[in-house]
């Protein structure tokens, strides 16, 4: 096999994780996926009753990923194998907004105790809650916060999910023109926060770096898609 | 049986050849294999990814039935049973596979020895 396998899956008998494999490669629904293994099970049980050993049978049915490939061309010829990094994009949207409402509920609750608190601000980037953690920032400007996020939420948003459909769709020329768009949202989301009216004292360019480095790598992740 | 024409001619046979043997008997998916080879010769030597998708049309067109099958102490089996419609399919099949073969043999010949 060629992929690392898992400490726990060691544990498990070879012809158990030789069927796991098998099973794990076949891009099929689910319904097909239960009778190849059912049958596949039938096999190597009837085999092996008749006097086999599970290592010859495992030879001689092929790897993994030889009777995966067969079922696969078989059923349903021309499609591929479905990557789980197609979830991706869809984590980091969810990922992005976590962030985001930290920063709203902060910036409602500085407009409503305005004066006292104006000077302490929650920072959250685009690469999950962890980031979130309070610092100095100067000059009380309430409205910045809420601004920033009602600006960049959206964006970021719209590339998580543009990233997300090209995964799902596979289609090369969608894939382009979405790579571009990504680009293009990229760069205004830049030229807003550094010369734009919303642009805010330095400290919060280290808050919007993580979240533009995360639209730059699914900017990327769409141009390698419409590649293939 | 590698040449092109050869393995065009064992595709357009394999749903009925399989069926056939259904026919005679429940088999699982094994036995299917294991007969398919013995009584060719070893010239048809199936996979189980270009068995077991046969086996699961005719299921789809409602010409096979899979029931599992337990005997002894054994693990239990999934076997496969013809129904009356695949009983029906086959005769179809039969008539047409026969009138094709006298029909190519006009053009061809058969061969003398």
């Amino acid at each position: 096999m060629n992929r690392p396998e898992k400490k726990n899956i060691q544990f498990l008998p070879p012809i158990k994780r030789y069927v796991n494999a098998i099973e794990a490669r076949l891009a099929l629904p689910m319904r097909d996926k239960v009778r190849i293994m059912t049958d596949i099970s039938s096999t190597i049980s009837a085999r092996h009753e008749a006097g086999e050993s599970y290592e010859d049978i495992m030879k001689d049915m092929g790897t993994p990923e030889e009777v995966a490939a067969q079922f696969n061309e078989e059923m349903a010829p021309g499609r591929k194998a479905r990557s789980p990094l197609r979830f991706l994009p869809l984590i980091l949207a969810a990922a992005a907004c976590i962030p985001a409402l930290f920063q709203v509920f902060s910036g409602i609750a500085l407009v409503q105790f305005f004066s006292s608190v104006a000077d302490v601000g929650i920072i959250g980037g685009a690469d999950g809650p962890t980031s979130v953690f309070i610092t100095s920032k100067g000059p009380g400007t309430p409205f910045d916060n809420v601004l920033s996020v009602l600006t960049f939420a959206p964006v970021a948003l719209v590339v998580c999910l543009l990233g997300w459909y090209l995964f799902l769709a596979r289609k090369t020329r969608a894939a382009r023109v979405c790579g571009m768009v990504g680009v293009l949202i990229w760069f205004l989301t830049m030229l807003i926060f550094c010369f734009g009216p919303f642009a805010v004292e330095s400290g919060q360019y280290f808050l919007l770096a993580p979240s533009l480095l995360l639209s730059l790598i699914l900017i990327l992740v769409t141009l390698r898609a419409g590649k293939k | 049986m590698d040449s092109r024409f050869e393995r065009q001619l064992k595709r357009g046979a394999l749903e009925m050849l399989v069926l056939s043997l259904v026919c005679e008997k429940p088999a699982h998916g094994y036995e299917l294999l294991s007969e398919i080879a013995q009584r060719s010769g070893g010239a048809l030597t199936l996979k189980e990814g270009t068995l077991y998708p046969v086996l699961y049309r005719l299921e789809d067109d409602g010409c096979i039935v899979s029931e599992w099958s337990a005997s002894g102490r054994a693990a239990p089996k999934k076997v496969y049973r013809v129904t009356d419609a695949g009983r029906e399919e086959l005769a179809r099949e039969r008539r047409i596979w026969n009138s094709f073969c006298r029909m190519i043999n006009q053009f061809v010949g058969e061969e003398t020895p």
